[in-house]
Parts: C-alpha cells; sequence; structure tokens
C-alpha cells in the first residue's frame, strides 16, 4: 500500500468515520445521564438545537465556525438549565415521556419557523470547516473528561443514585445537585454534537432529528454499555461503521439497528466492555478458583 | 362555522383516544410504555389497505382482520420481547427501550411493503354521502369514525368494569404479585391486555386512514407522541381522563388552526403536556402514585 492508496482510502471513508465520531459524541452525551440514572432521551432536541444555532450563524451572519457552536452550546446550556428544574422532579416513564416532549418541540419548531431554519427543505451550504482530526481530538477529550469525571467524587456519587437514589440521599449525597450537573453536561455535549454535525454535513433538515436518530443514539451507548466511557464510543463506531461491511443489507439497516436494541437489551444489559470484565471474572473463577462478590448492575 | 370545527375537533379527538386507551391498557396493567403501538397502527392500516385494494374484500371484514392483525402482533411482541424481558428482571427502562427496537423492525417492515409510497384506499371504499344542514357539512366517514369510536369506548369501559378479563387486568394493574397469589393466570391475562391494546391501536389506524384516506409508513410517528401527551394529562390508567385528555387536545389542535397558529399546533400540544408535567403529573384523572424522585 503506497501512500497514495492511503489517502484515496482516507478520502472514500472520510465523511463515514466524521459520522461515526459525531455518533460517538452522541453516545456520551447520553452516557452522561444513563451514569447518573436519569433516562434523558431529550439528546437529540438538543442536537437538533445546536445544530440549527451555528448552521445560522454560519450562513446568516457568516461567523467562524468555532463561533457557531459555542453560541449553540451556550442556548442549549441555558435552555436545559430553565427545563432541568421541572424535568428532574419526575421519575421513570414520566421523566421519559418529558424529555422525548421536548425533542417533538424542537423538531416541530424547526419544521415550522421558516423564516430562521428554512423549514422541511432546511438549511443547505453550511461551510465544511470540521475535518475528522478535529473530530478525534473531541472525542479523546471528551473520553478523557468522561474517565475523570466518573472515577472522581462526582462519579461515586452518580453511582450511587443510579442504584438507588433513596439510599443515596440517606447516606448524604446532594442528589438534586450531582443529578443536575450530569443533565447539563449530557445537553451541553449533546448540542456540541450537533453543531460539529452541521459543519460536517453541510445540509440540515428536520427530520433527521426525530425518533429514528434517537433510536441511534440508544443503540450506540446501550450496545457499548455504561460501564466504561469508552464504551459508548465502541459502539458508536460498530454501529455507524456497519453500513459499510453490510452494504448489501443497506434497506435493512433500520431493522437490524431495531433487532440489535432489543437483543442488547434482553441478552446483553450491561453492554459489550463489562462483558469483557465480566468474562475475566469467569476466568478468574473458574481457573483460579477464587470466592468473587457477585457484581451489581443496577439500572435505575 | 365554530360548531364545524367543534365538530372536526371531536373527531380528531375520538381517534387520538382510541389510540391513547390501548397505550394506556398496558402501562396501567403491565407498566410498560409501549412505543410499538405507532408502528401497530400502521401495519393495521396497511392490512386493511391491501386487502381492500388488492384482494377486494368488502370493507368491514378488512377492517375486522386488520383489528386482529394488530392484537395478534402487539401479542407477539409480548411473547418474544416483554415476557423474557420482565423474567430476566428488566426495569421499565429496559422494556421502553427494547420497544422502541421493535416499532423500529415494525416501521421498517412497512416500509419496504410499501415501498415508502403514499396509498390511497380504492374509490367507493365508503359510501360517498354527505349531508348539509345549517353550514355544517359531516360526511358519511365521519359518522361512522365517531360511532365505531363511541362503541369502542363504551366496549372497553364496560369490559374493564364488568367482566372477569377486566378484573383480573385491574387486579394485575394493582399487583402483579397480589394477582398471583389471587390464582390469577397472570402470563395469560398480559397475553390479553397486550391483545386488547393491539386492536385498539388497529382500529385507530384503519378509522384514520379512511378519514383522511391516505396510508404510508410513518402515518403513526406524530401518534405515539400525542399519545403520550393524552396519557400524561388524562393520567396514567385512566379510561376516562384518556378520552377527555384527547378530546381536548383535538379541540386545541383545531382551533390552534382557527386562530391562525395551526402551523404550531405540536408546539400547543407538547405544550400542554409540559405544563400538566409541571403543575399535576398524575394527570386529571390518575392515580395519585409517587412521580417525584
Amino acid at each position: 500500500m503506497t501512500m497514495l492508496d492511503i489517502s484515496s482510502w482516507f478520502q472514500i471513508y472520510n465523511h463515514a468515520l466524521a459520522t461515526a465520531l459525531i455518533n460517538s459524541v452522541m453516545a456520551l452525551s447520553l452516557y452522561f445521564s444513563l451514569r447518573a440514572g436519569i433516562f434523558n432521551l431529550s439528546a437529540v432536541g438538543f442536537m437538533a438545537l445546536g445544530a440549527y444555532t451555528s448552521g445560522i450563524f454560519a450562513i446568516r451572519l457568516g461567523t467562524p465556525s468555532v463561533v457557531g457552536i459555542g453560541v449553540g452550546v451556550i442556548i442549549s446550556l441555558i435552555i436545559g438549565s430553565i427545563l432541568v428544574y421541572p424535568i428532574l422532579r419526575l421519575r421513570g416513564h414520566y421523566l421519559a415521556i418529558a424529555t422525548l416532549s421536548f425533542g417533538g418541540i424542537v423538531q416541530a419548531l424547526a419544521l415550522n419557523l421558516d423564516g430562521l431554519t428554512n423549514g422541511p427543505a432546511g438549511l443547505i451550504g453550511v461551510p465544511v470547516t470540521v475535518e475528522v482530526w478535529h473530530l478525534s481530538i473531541i472525542v479523546a477529550m471528551l473520553v478523557y473528561l468522561a474517565w475523570i469525571l466518573t472515577s472522581s467524587r462526582t462519579g461515586r456519587a452518580w453511582d450511587a443514585i443510579r442504584t438507588d437514589l433513596s439510599a443515596a440521599r440517606a447516606v448524604g449525597i446532594n442528589v438534586e445537585h450531582y443529578r443536575l450537573v450530569s443533565f447539563l453536561i449530557s445537553t451541553a455535549i449533546a448540542a456540541l454534537g450537533g453543531g460539529l454535525w452541521a459543519h460536517v454535513n453541510r445540509v440540515i433538515v428536520p427530520f433527521e432529528f426525530g425518533f429514528p436518530q434517537l433510536t441511534f443514539v440508544l443503540v450506540n451507548t446501550l450496545l457499548g454499555g455504561i460501564s466504561h466511557p469508552v464504551g459508548p464510543v465502541i459502539g458508536a463506531v460498530l454501529v455507524s461503521t456497519m453500513p459499510e461491511w453490510l452494504d448489501k443489507f443497506e434497506q435493512f439497516r433500520e431493522m437490524i439497528i431495531g433487532f440489535l436494541l432489543v437483543a442488547i437489551v434482553i441478552y446483553l444489559p450491561n453492554g459489550l466492555v463489562t462483558s469483557f470484565s465480566n468474562f475475566r471474572l469467569i476466568w478468574t473463577k473458574v481457573f483460579r478458583k477464587i470466592e468473587t462478590k457477585p457484581r451489581s448492575s443496577g439500572n435505575e | 362555522m365554530l360548531l364545524q370545527q367543534l365538530i372536526n375537533g371531536i373527531l380528531t379527538g375520538s381517534v387520538y383516544a382510541l389510540f391513547a386507551l390501548g397505550f394506556n391498557l398496558v402501562l396501567g396493567a403491565l407498566n410498560i410504555l409501549n412505543v410499538a403501538q405507532g408502528a401497530i397502527f400502521t401495519l393495521s392500516a396497511f392490512v386493511a389497505y391491501y386487502l381492500i385494494s388488492v384482494y377486494h374484500l368488502a370493507f368491514p371484514f378488512a377492517f375486522l382482520v386488520a383489528v386482529l392483525v394488530g392484537g395478534l402482533i402487539n401479542v407477539a411482541l409480548e411473547v418474544l420481547i416483554f415476557r423474557p424481558l420482565r423474567t430476566r428482571g428488566g426495569t421499565s427502562m429496559s422494556t421502553l427501550v427494547a420497544s422502541i427496537g421493535a416499532s423500529m423492525i415494525l416501521i421498517s417492515i412497512a416500509q419496504l411493503i410499501s415501498g415508502a409510497q403514499v396509498e390511497r384506499f380504492p374509490f367507493g371504499t365508503i359510501p360517498d354521502i354527505q349531508w348539509n344542514n345549517f353550514d355544517i357539512r359531516i360526511s358519511f366517514t365521519q359518522v361512522l369514525v365517531l360511532s365505531v369510536t363511541v362503541l369502542t369506548m363504551a366496549g372497553t369501559y364496560v369490559m374493564l368494569n364488568k367482566t372477569r378479563l377486566g378484573k383480573a387486568i385491574r387486579t394485575i394493574a394493582f399487583s402483579e404479585r397480589i394477582g398471583l397469589m389471587l390464582g390469577i393466570p397472570t402470563i395469560s391475562i398480559a397475553r390479553w391486555t397486550f391483545f386488547v391494546s393491539g386492536a385498539l391501536g388497529g382500529l385507530a389506524g384503519v378509522l384514520l386512514g379512511i378519514m383522511y384516506n391516505s396510508v404510508y409508513f410513518l402515518m403513526g410517528e406524530p401518534y405515539v407522541l400525542k399519545g403520550f401527551a393524552a396519557i400524561v394529562i388524562g393520567g396514567f390508567g385512566s379510561v376516562t381522563g384518556v378520552i377527555v385528555a384527547s378530546m381536548m387536545i383535538g379541540l386545541a389542535e383545531v382551533f390552534s388552526t382557527v386562530m391562525g397558529i395551526g402551523k404550531f399546533k405540536d408546539v400547543v400540544t407538547f405544550g400542554m403536556l409540559f405544563l400538566f408535567l409541571l403543575l399535576r403529573p398524575n394527570g386529571l384523572f390518575g392515580r395519585d402514585e409517587e412521580v417525584r424522585p
């Protein structure tokens, strides 16, 4: 393989790689929510918000991409910090419905505020300024941030809240504070993912931020599992590159994702990354005859 | 003019009510938020369409078969997905994720069958009769939709409150363990609940298909969100609440069109949903369960 081959390979798969990395950003956004036990389905709504803000800034005002993306994140944080109070007072299905309907509101606004978002036709001609290496650095930084936070006091508080909220409160953890932090980090990362997506894809269409996108984010995060920050990234890269190694089944893509989601939830509830560490556990159990404590796996 | 809009609002609301009723039945009895209801809605409408246009079946028979198919798909989902998931100790969130996956599978089946085209029922499926009185125009289709809806709602109410099956469903809704202790076959009752819920979804799908005379693979998606709004506003597990809330949503949509903000009717609906979640999360007629963390 010569240098030329390598460079042409990168050109062909450039867009696929960029998409995979942006899906990793979105999966990490969901990771932060799920880690604190918040079943937050508003990531796609905030992604749309970030994408439209940076798209509008780039096209209508001609500002550099960094400004548009930054403003998108800030606007999402402002809206998120207003919404976080009513949303985090809910639990279970109520929380899922509230966050899901936020996505519905954003999509309806994107479809109908013609003057700002250009309606169903979408915004066309956002400058393509974000390269794969930018995205790689951002994903690496986010994984690092997630790893630091997860292994810190905050991460331990999140684990406690996820496993048992009342018990966490009883031992004196400030549940409201840590849930709020998790929600806002998740919001900011989702808006960042949206802004980057706008500058990779050139076109922003409201239909991209609907239910299928949400299932996509869910399957990415849950396939990798939330026991380690690398999990969502692995899941996103596996699922996003799927069209490349399954190109004969392109029309069955959504069906395959649906099957994957069902199979993961039933047979692999903790995701791929945990099963590898479980494998090590079973290994030691069987071959070293060491007593090991059963792993607890609380999802809520 | 105002009366005409009122009739339109009630009609829209009644289809929402049928759809949300099926949603609410499974949610109230088994604590499963079955998003795949929207896909069943779509598939039933397709079954009715193909039976009528390809096999030239008369409308009432096609209608019945489509409703049965809707119920059976839902039972299949329970047998293949939800029951294994619950025996493995899945939480309410993992059942929601599984139903999102199931909905994805069913919708892509509908897409593959139809080739993503908008289908229309052949002319004369429903007699084209219209009555014009006092500036109000009512078509036969509208009368049919309204009467089927009223009959079904009354039937569901009687089924839940008077029959053995209904009593068993309400017992499970109270507590599945207690139902088991009383000797109720909870597994088969759960399947029946899913069947009734799927049949209601299928009924709504076919009625909506003939009301707007269009069937396409994404038609269920907005109804899932409207159904969420209806069950939150009405209260989880309450039949009366869902009907009242659906009428409210239908009327709000029609009147937002009258007021000239029809483009934002979805925003109005979701705004109502958000207000309820904020001020009264148990809904209008819901059980006073604890919803706060």
